[in-house]
């Protein structure tokens, strides 16, 4: 038979381990508890570190996309500041050109001298006999000049040829075309002519001398 | 000395104790039971935190900050090349038609 005092100290037994019990019970919630705040909380960082990192890339490739389109407007500003200022060139060439061939008679009548020369050094071999075309305005200025002109071709053709001066069908700012007799050999000396020719041949060399001085 | 207690009333004394036992457990899981769910709470709170707060806007801002004013400079010094480009031009402009002139009227040589 158990004593009171028996009883009692296996209910104080029962008692300590239904404390234990719960006191562990709860201790693992604890644990628990903080593993799953933790988790969130690692969670949440990745969270605002993606969002972050998604807002900067996009941000970089928006201000990356103004700054293409930038650079594409500004260099294609500069192309057009080029081109405008190689045509201003040339419109002025050209009035020079015009006011050269009006206001200076004398040295214009030594270029077409000149450009006569330079035209039969070009087709001189394909004849004896050729024809200068000029504008109504430089007639006259040729014909006074053509007994020299014939002097020297034939010293520089080595040979002696004709030439005959024509008014030109086409006005043009100066210069001369130059044909054999028949009109199948032609060699287009006028300004206009000329200009095309610089532009094909000297446009670099323009470019390098109107820019010269900027940084590449 | 006490007296010797008869085997049901051990029976039944130690019954009582056992439920009472049981009830602390009991207890403790409730208790157990809420923190789980208060911290389960409290891990979606720090989520949709961390989903709808504005706190990356700060960054950002400073970010859009320095590329907008890397952008600034860029314009300023593109602007800039335009405009030497242009001055350039203007001082070259009479010597390049004056090389042209010469071109046309007496030749390369």
């Amino acid at each position: 038979m158990a004593t009171p005092e028996l009883i009692e100290i296996l209910k104080q037994e029962i008692y300590n381990l239904a404390k234990k019990e719960a006191e562990e019970i709860l201790k693992e919630a604890k644990i628990n508890a903080s593993k799953i705040i933790e988790e969130a909380k690692q969670k949440a960082s990745e969270i605002l570190k993606s969002r972050l990192e998604k807002s900067l890339r996009d941000i970089r490739r928006t201000m990356n996309s103004k700054m293409m389109s930038l650079r594409s407007e500004k260099k294609a500003e500069l192309i057009r500041v080029r081109e405008e200022y190689i045509d201003k060139v040339f419109n002025r060439v050209y009035k020079h050109l015009q006011e050269f061939t009006v206001n200076h008679r004398n040295e214009y009548s030594q270029v077409l001298s000149n450009l006569v020369i330079e035209s039969l050094k070009e087709i001189g071999e394909y004849g004896d006999e050729f024809v200068i075309l000029v504008n109504s305005r430089d007639e006259e200025l040729l014909r006074n000049i053509l007994p020299s002109l014939v002097n020297v071709a034939a010293k520089t053709l080595g040979r002696k040829i004709t030439l005959t001066i024509h008014k030109s069908p086409v006005e043009f700012i100066g210069g001369v075309i130059v044909s054999t007799r028949d009109g199948r050999i032609y060699y287009n000396n006028t300004f206009e002519a000329r200009i095309q020719h610089v532009k094909e041949k000297y446009l670099e060399k323009i470019y390098d001398l109107l820019f010269e001085g900027r940084e590449s | 000395m006490a007296e010797p207690m008869n085997e049901v009333d051990i029976v039944s004394e130690l019954l009582k104790e056992e439920e009472e036992a049981e009830l602390i457990i009991e207890k403790a899981k409730q208790q157990a039971s809420e923190i789980i769910k208060r911290a389960k709470e409290e891990a979606q709170r720090i989520l949709k935190e961390a989903e709808t707060s504005n706190i990356i806007d700060k960054y950002c801002n400073e970010e859009k900050a320095k590329l907008s004013e890397k952008l600034r400079l860029l314009e300023k010094s593109l602007n800039e090349e335009i405009t030497r480009t242009r001055k350039l031009a203007e001082k070259n402009l009479d010597k390049v038609i004056e090389f042209v002139i010469r071109l046309i009227l007496y030749g390369d040589t």
